[in-house]
């Protein structure tokens, strides 16, 4: 993509196994700052694996990730990867946002202090702060008015914007999206996907993992078919979905529709 | 022959001075070892979910050991076991102004030991009820290790932790009667010798009844405001008033069926 603007993720021949099964087969990819990112494929294929590499919720085993100048989770001696200590791997998921298929929310802590709970504890801000911040987050995503209830009274859309909320609190540099829609009813699935058009459109850089291909063709600048562990294609949304570039693609989008 | 009424309403509503003395030696022993046995547990629990397999090892020697002897037995081994061996003999210590009795410091501590076993696989079983999620949203957060522990898992490990560990209290309450065999004057023992002077065993055993009773009604009632406060995330509106309050903490529970031994 001739895109002038600075790369912020840049993934490179990523490998990992689970035991003796190799899930990732060396994934190469790039995402510029501000772009938006969808990965899809069918399940198994590695991509919310890898998506959980970018902020080691696992660890790969060859190859490189890069956000920013960090390399996530190695330290580079010559040509040999060395593990980071667990302190400098905390350090970097600070940078990245994550939102998970199942929310995750803490379920003891009402929606506002779910928000505050990190950007106090981590990056040390003073209560005052982080809940003005927190506020301005809901009333970003249309729930200032759930501010003290606890995850529980949610819908499964009300709680997924308010973990998308979380995310952000920490200010992020990219915000990884697992599946963000998959275990909501299709009618809190719209509301959501708002939420998160409406951040790509703020400039925000993210990547992707759905299952919604309307989403993925309207929101974001590129598309990505992952496939047994390896990235099959990628497009602009509009080639990538009218072309489809590739037999695996063509073979992938026929047995959803 | 007969119930004697008199005798019976006396004990009842003035048990005297030493009965109060034997109930508070029976609460605070009770309330010891339960707070040493928390400490056990909770170091024992985690120990148990150790990256060490020594640790791990070591924890579970423990609470295989210990659950499988007789808590009597324990206290006997405790006050006179280690005494006959000359290997340990308590002795009488002044604590701000109480003498804490050699037996009563065998029973407290041996108590906790054998609690500690027990509360180690409910604390284990706390932190394991906690959902990967949770710590993969911790994490994604920037939490470490510390701080997730600290923050989400033992808040979270709390909640299902305290239910079972007030049954274990209401028992502990009642087991505080094995005291007695090693010479703590707790009211089991008080209202043994009492009989033997009195004749009137049938009697005080039951006002001996309705005091551990009363005990284990007041604990069920304050386990009751706490796992009501623990919940507070499931529940909008708690019970108003004092009656709904009370007739709301002493409900039957689900978990009361589960209660162990």
């Amino acid at each position: 993509m001739a895109d002038p603007r600075e790369t912020l993720v840049r993934a490179e021949n990523v490998r990992k196994w689970f035991g003796p099964l190799e899930v990732l087969k060396g994934v190469s990819l790039q995402v510029a700052k501000g772009e938006v990112l969808s990965i899809i494929g069918p399940s198994g294929s590695g991509k919310s694996t890898f998506l959980r590499c970018i902020n080691q919720l696992e660890t790969y085993q060859d190859g490189r990730i890069f956000v920013g100048d960090d390399l996530i989770g190695y330290d580079l001696q010559g040509e040999r990867l060395v593990p980071l200590p667990q302190r400098r791997v905390v350090e970097q998921r600070r940078n990245i946002g994550m939102v998970f298929q199942q929310f995750n929310l803490f379920w003891h802590m009402t929606v506002l202090e779910n928000i505050i709970e990190a950007p106090m504890l981590v990056l040390g801000q003073r209560r005052d702060q982080a809940v003005e911040t927190a506020m301005g987050l809901l009333r970003r995503v249309g729930l200032a008015e759930k501010a003290n209830a606890y995850p529980m009274k949610l819908s499964g859309g009300q709680q997924q914007r308010a973990a998308i909320a979380r995310a952000l609190a920490m200010k992020p540099d990219l915000m990884l999206f697992d599946e963000p829609t998959s275990a909501l009813d299709p009618e809190t699935t719209g509301e959501v996907l708002n939420v998160i058009a409406d951040l790509a459109e703020s400039g925000m850089t993210m990547i992707v993992v759905t299952h919604e291909m309307a989403f993925a063709r309207r929101v974001s600048d590129r598309v990505v078919l992952m496939d047994n562990g390896k990235v099959d294609c990628e497009a602009d949304p509009e080639t990538f979905f009218r072309d489809q570039p590739s037999a695996r693609l063509k073979e992938f989008l026929a047995t959803i529709h | 022959m007969g119930f004697d009424w008199t005798f019976f309403w006396s004990r009842l509503t003035d048990p005297g001075d030493l009965y109060l003395i034997a109930l508070g030696r029976t609460v605070v022993m009770a309330v010891l070892a339960m707070a040493l046995g928390l400490v056990i547990g909770v170091v024992v629990g985690f120990g148990r979910l150790s990256r060490f397999l020594v640790v791990r090892a070591v924890c579970g020697f423990y609470i295989w050991l210990i659950r499988g002897i007789p808590v009597l037995v324990l206290l006997v081994f405790f006050f006179s076991g280690l005494a006959a061996a000359g290997f340990f003999r308590f002795s009488d210590v002044v604590v701000f102004g109480f003498t804490l009795s050699a037996s009563f410091q065998a029973a407290v501590i041996g108590l906790a030991i054998h609690e500690g076993a027990y509360m180690a696989e409910i604390v284990r079983n706390g932190i394991q009820a906690v959902q990967r999620g949770q710590i993969e949203a911790a994490k994604s957060l920037g939490m470490g290790t510390f701080q997730l522990t600290r923050r989400i898992i033992l808040p979270q490990a709390t909640r299902v932790i305290v239910p079972p560990l007030g049954n274990d209290f209401n028992h502990l309450l009642k087991t505080t009667s094995l005291a007695s065999v090693i010479g703590v004057q707790e009211i089991f023992q008080l209202t043994e010798s009492m009989s033997a002077t009195t004749f009137k065993t049938f009697e005080l055993l039951i006002v001996l009844s309705i005091t551990y009773l009363l005990l284990t009604t007041i604990w069920n009632v304050i386990q009751g405001m706490i796992e009501t406060r623990l919940r507070r995330h499931e529940r909008d509106d708690g019970p108003s008033g004092f009656i709904e309050k009370a007739l709301f903490y002493l409900r039957p529970r689900v978990d009361a069926a589960l209660e162990r031994r």
